[in-house]
C-alpha cells in the first residue's frame, strides 16, 4: 500500500517546475502513472527522460534545463543560436551564455567558440561584432550575414540611442 | 448628449493680459475627445495663421481627456498644445508629460486649461477646485524647476501637483521643457510659458471622475487589462530566458529576473521572476535603471516610479551620493532620454577619478539629468548633444563664437570627461549666454545662423529626419517605410510608439505578421528587421493605424508608451491583446456608446485637423514637397547596399514617394500634395475647416 506521505510524481514535477527545474525520471520518489504522464511534458535526453509541468515551464526552457543537466553545453549553445536566428530573427549575444540560466564559465564559453570553429556540424554558426566590442553569434542558415551585422550593432548600440 | 462621465464639465480659460479667469463648457470640444484634440481645436479657432510661438497672440493648452483620472490603466498624461518655436514655421505641436498633474486637474474639475495673453510680471497660476487665482511669481523667477515646484508645493500643500518652467523657459529658449513631479517633462513649450511670464501652474482638486459602469464590471475590465498588459512599451516577453516564457528577447524592458534588485531600497527589493499571471507584481517587471543608468544602475536604485493610474513603473529613482560633489541633490529620477539626452553631451566620454567606469556612467547620467531638468532644457530627442558634437568637431563653434566666449567655455572639463561640464553647458543654454546658446534654438535655426551647409542635414550620424529640424524617433529602423512615413507627418519628432511597441514586443516576426493580417488584412505590413520589402498597402494601413491610435491616446489621455495593447504576454491567447480596449474604456467611463471604428474616426478627425493647421500655418497645400521631405541620408546611407536587401534600413526614393501617396490615400488626403481634401474634411465633420482653407486658397485642386 502506498505511503500516505509519499508525494505523487505529478506533484514533485509541478513543484520542481515551479522552482525552474526539470526532473529526471530517476529523481522521482514515486512512480509516475500513465495519467500523470499525460499531464506533464517530457524530453528524452541522452541520459534518460526528464519531466516538466507545461503549466509553469515552457518546452523551450525545459530543453535548456535538460541540456544543462546533461552538461551538453555545446549543443545547447548551438540550439540557442539557431533558434534565435530562425525564430525572431536575431543574433545571440555571446554574453548571454555567461548569464543565468546558462551561467557558463569563461572556460566553457571559450571551448564552445573553438568547437564552433573546429568541429563538424557547426559550419552554419558565425560570429559578428558590434562597435562597442561585443561579440554575437548567428546561424547563416537562417540569417543573412549582413542582416546579422546590422542586428548585432542595433542590439548593442542602436537600441539604446533610439529609446 | 449631455456629459455623463469621464469628462469634467468645464475648461478653464486664463487671460494673463487682462488677469481674467473664466470657465467654458466642454460640450463645444467633445467632438475632439480631449487632450490633443482640444488643443488643436483651440489653436484652429483662436490663433491666427502666421502667429509665432512667443507672440502674445499665441495660446497654450493643457489638455486632459475623458479617461484621465478615471483609473483606466496608464491614464495619467497631460497633453500640451501650442505653436513650437524650434519649428521653422512655428507649426502646431504637442508636448506631453506624465506624473500626477493630469489627474489632479480632473479632480479640480477641468478638462483643460487655455492660457492666453501675457502677464506684465512673472506669475503663477493657482487652481484649487473652483478657486483660481493668478499669483506673484517673483519669488521663483530666475530659479530652476526643482526650487519652483518645491516652493509652489509649499504654498499649496503636499497634495497639490505643480508644472513649472526653469530658466530656459523664462528666457524663451526654444528647447525648453515644462516639468512636473520628480521626473516628468514635456519638451518644447517651456518658452511659450516663459513668453507669457507664467512660471508655474499649481493644481489641487477634491473632486472625482465619474464612471458610467457598475463597480464589478469596471473591476472586471481592469482585471482583464491587467491580464494582458506587458512591461514598459508593452513588451510582452522577458529579457532573459525564464521558465514560464516560450519567448524572450534581449531588447525587452521586461527586465525582472532572479537576483536583480532595487539595491538601495531599504531593505533591497528583488524584482524576481514575474510571470504574466502575477499581476500584483507588474510594477516589478520593468527594472529600468539597468537600462537607463547602465550596468551599475541597480546598485543606486531606490525604487521605480511612474505616473498616476499606471502599474508600469518605468522611471528610475536613484540615490547617487557622489552628486553632492557637484553641488547637486543625490536623489534623481528620470527615464529613457531624460538620462540619455543630457548624458550624450559628454561626447568625449566620462572619466571620474577614483570611480569605476560603470559608477562614473551612473554619476554622469544622473547629474546630466538633474542639471538639464533644473534649468528646464529640452534635448530635442538627443539632437542638442549631437548638434554640440557636430559643430565642435568640425570647428564651427570656434568659427562662430567670439574668442573670449569660446575660451571661457569649460572645454577642459569636456575633454577630461568631467561631468562638471554639464553645469557650464546647460547654464549657457538656459540663460542664453553668448553665441553657444544658439544651440538651444534647435537644428533649423542654428543652421540659419551658422550656415552649417548641406552636410549637416545629410550626415547619417547627425540623425536629422526632415529639414524642419527634428531627429529620428522610431523611423526607418522601425519597419522601414512604416516608421519613416510616421516620422514625416508631425511638426516635431513623431512621439508615436504605436508601431514601435508592436515591433519591439519581443515576439517573433512571423507571429507579428499573423497579427498584422488580422488587424490590417496584410501580413506584409511587417517585415523582418533590417530586411525590408517595398511599400505595400498593408504598411500604409499599419502607418495610419499607428498614427490614429497615437492621436487617440493623446486625446483620451492614455499613455502611448504602453497603449494600444495589441499584443499580450499570454500564450493561451496566442499573444493577442485587445485593440478594442480603448473603446471599452471610453464607453465604460463616459457612458457613450462608441465603436472601435467610430473612436478611431474621431482620432482621424483630430489628426486631419493637425494637418490642416500645418497647411494653414505654412501657407501651402504642397505638404509632400514643403513638409514631408526627408533630409536625404535615408536614401544614400550604406552606399555598398541596395534598398530592400538584407542588412540595411536604407530607403528608396521612388518607394518613399509611393509610400507618401499610399498614406495620403489612407488618410483621405490629396494623393499629390498630401493636403486634406474638402470631401475628407466634411466626412470628418470639419466643414468649417474646409471653408476657411478654401478662403485661403489652401484646398487641393
Amino acid at each position: 500500500m502506498e505511503n500516505e506521505n509519499t508525494v505523487s510524481a505529478l506533484d514533485q514535477i509541478k513543484e520542481k517546475s515551479a522552482a525552474g527545474f526539470v526532473v529526471h525520471e530517476s529523481g522521482l520518489s514515486a512512480e509516475i502513472t500513465e495519467e500523470e504522464r499525460s499531464m506533464v511534458g517530457e524530453i528524452k535526453g541522452e541520459k534518460g527522460v526528464y519531466f516538466f509541468d507545461p503549466n509553469t515551464m515552457a518546452p523551450r526552457y525545459a530543453s535548456i534545463m535538460v541540456n544543462l543537466e546533461e552538461k551538453n553545453y555545446l549543443a545547447l549553445a548551438a540550439e540557442t543560436i539557431r533558434n534565435d536566428s530562425r525564430t525572431y530573427p536575431r543574433t545571440t549575444p555571446l554574453a548571454l551564455f555567461s548569464e543565468s540560466s546558462f551561467s557558463f564559465t569563461q572556460e566553457t564559453v571559450e571551448i564552445i567558440l573553438r568547437s564552433f570553429q573546429d568541429k563538424p556540424g557547426f559550419e552554419d554558426i558565425e560570429k559578428c561584432g558590434a562597435s562597442n566590442g561585443a561579440m554575437h553569434l548567428f546561424s547563416k542558415k537562417y540569417l543573412d550575414p549582413a542582416q546579422a551585422e546590422y542586428l548585432c550593432e542595433w542590439d548593442e548600440v542602436g537600441r539604446a540611442e533610439n529609446q | 448628449m449631455a456629459i455623463q462621465g469621464g469628462w469634467a464639465g468645464k475648461i478653464l480659460r486664463v487671460n494673463l493680459t487682462e488677469g481674467k479667469i473664466s470657465h467654458e463648457d466642454t460640450e463645444k470640444y467633445k467632438n475632439y475627445i480631449g487632450g490633443m484634440g482640444f488643443g488643436y481645436k483651440v489653436i484652429w479657432d483662436e490663433v491666427l495663421a502666421g502667429t509665432k510661438a512667443y507672440d502674445e497672440a499665441n495660446k497654450i493648452v493643457f489638455g486632459v481627456g475623458p479617461l484621465t483620472g478615471s483609473g483606466a490603466l496608464c491614464s495619467g498624461r497631460t497633453n500640451i498644445t501650442s505653436l513650437l518655436a524650434s519649428n521653422p514655421f512655428h507649426g502646431v505641436s504637442d508636448s506631453h508629460m506624465g506624473g500626477h498633474f493630469a489627474v489632479e486637474l480632473k479632480y479640480a474639475g477641468y478638462n483643460g486649461i487655455i492660457i492666453e495673453g501675457k502677464s506684465e510680471r512673472p506669475v503663477w497660476l493657482r487652481i484649487e477646485d473652483d478657486d483660481v487665482s493668478i499669483e506673484d511669481a517673483s519669488l521663483y523667477w530666475g530659479h530652476g524647476t526643482f526650487k519652483t515646484i518645491t516652493g509652489v508645493t509649499a504654498v499649496m500643500g503636499g497634495d497639490s501637483q505643480v508644472a513649472a518652467i526653469g530658466q530656459a523657459g523664462e528666457n524663451m529658449v526654444n528647447l525648453s521643457v515644462i516639468r512636473t513631479g520628480p521626473s516628468h517633462s514635456a519638451g518644447g513649450h517651456g518658452g511659450v510659458m516663459g513668453s507669457k511670464n507664467l512660471k508655474a501652474i499649481g493644481v489641487k482638486g477634491t473632486g472625482a471622475v465619474h464612471i458610467n459602469m457598475e463597480n464589478m464590471e469596471w473591476y472586471n475590465l481592469n482585471k482583464f487589462t491587467m491580464s494582458i498588459i506587458g512591461a514598459n512599451n508593452q513588451h510582452v516577453v522577458p529579457r532573459t530566458p525564464q521558465p514560464w516564457a516560450e519567448h524572450d528577447h534581449p531588447g525587452s524592458r521586461w527586465t525582472a529576473k532572479k537576483d536583480l534588485y532595487w539595491e538601495k531600497a531599504d531593505p533591497p527589493i528583488e524584482t524576481g521572476i514575474c510571470t504574466p499571471e502575477q499581476t500584483n507584481k507588474v510594477g516589478y517587471r520593468t527594472m529600468k535603471a539597468m537600462l537607463d543608468l547602465g550596468a551599475n544602475g541597480p546598485k543606486y536604485t531606490v525604487r521605480m516610479g511612474g505616473c498616476a493610474s499606471c502599474p508600469i513603473r518605468c522611471h528610475s529613482h536613484v540615490n547617487v551620493p557622489q552628486l553632492k560633489n557637484y553641488g547637486a541633490d543625490p536623489n534623481v529620477a528620470n527615464t529613457c532620454m531624460g538620462f540619455f539626452g543630457p548624458f550624450s553631451v559628454m561626447f568625449k566620454g566620462v572619466n571620474i577619478e577614483g570611480e569605476h567606469k560603470d559608477d562614473a556612467t551612473v554619476i554622469a547620467r544622473a547629474l546630466g539629468s538633474h542639471v538639464a531638468d533644473e534649468y528646464g532644457v529640452w534635448c530635442n530627442y538627443g539632437q542638442l548633444s549631437r548638434d554640440l558634437k557636430w559643430t565642435y568637431e568640425r570647428g564651427i563653434l570656434r568659427r562662430v563664437i567670439p574668442a573670449a566666449e569660446y575660451n571661457s567655455i569649460r572645454w577642459d572639463l569636456l575633454k577630461k570627461g568631467d561631468p562638471g561640464f554639464f553645469e557650464d553647458f546647460y547654464r549657457r543654454i538656459a540663460m542664453k549666454e553668448g553665441e553657444l546658446s544658439r544651440l538651444g534654438e534647435g537644428a533649423y535655426w542654428i543652421d540659419r545662423h551658422w550656415n552649417l551647409g548641406e552636410e549637416y542635414w545629410t550626415d547619417k550620424n547627425n540623425k536629422l529626419w526632415t529639414k524642419i529640424g527634428y531627429p529620428v524617433h522610431h523611423a526607418n529602423e522601425s519597419n522601414g517605410q512604416v516608421g519613416a512615413l510616421i516620422s514625416s507627418m508631425f511638426n516635431r519628432d513623431a512621439q508615436c510608439h504605436t508601431h514601435q511597441n508592436f515591433l519591439g514586443s519581443g515576439l517573433p516576426t512571423k507571429l507579428q505578421q499573423d497579427v498584422a493580417e488580422e488587424l490590417w488584412g496584410d501580413r506584409n505590413a511587417i517585415d523582418e528587421p533590417a530586411n525590408y520589402r517595398p511599400m505595400s498597402r498593408g504598411k500604409a494601413r499599419f502607418e495610419k493605424w499607428s498614427i490614429v491610435r497615437n492621436v487617440l491616446h493623446d486625446s483620451l489621455t492614455l499613455c502611448n508608451w504602453m497603449w494600444p495593447l495589441a499584443l499580450s504576454p499570454l500564450k493561451e491567447r496566442n499573444y493577442r491583446g485587445d485593440t478594442a480596449l480603448e473603446e471599452k474604456y471610453f464607453t465604460a467611463v463616459t457612458g457613450e456608446e462608441m465603436s472601435e471604428e467610430e473612436l478611431d474616426l474621431a482620432a482621424e478627425r483630430i489628426f486631419t485637423l493637425h494637418r490642416a493647421l500645418t497647411v494653414k500655418q505654412m501657407g501651402t497645400v504642397n505638404m509632400r514637397e514643403e513638409h514631408d521631405r526627408l533630409t536625404g541620408w535615408q536614401f544614400d546611407m550604406d552606399p555598398d547596399k541596395e534598398a530592400f536587401t538584407a542588412g540595411t534600413i536604407k530607403l528608396d526614393r521612388d518607394d518613399f514617394e509611393k509610400g507618401l501617396t499610399m498614406l495620403y490615400e489612407e488618410m483621405g488626403w490629396d494623393p499629390q500634395t498630401g493636403a486634406p481634401t474638402r470631401e475628407t474634411l466634411e466626412k470628418l465633420q470639419l466643414k468649417y475647416v474646409a471653408d476657411e482653407l478654401e478662403t485661403l486658397d489652401l484646398l487641393p485642386a
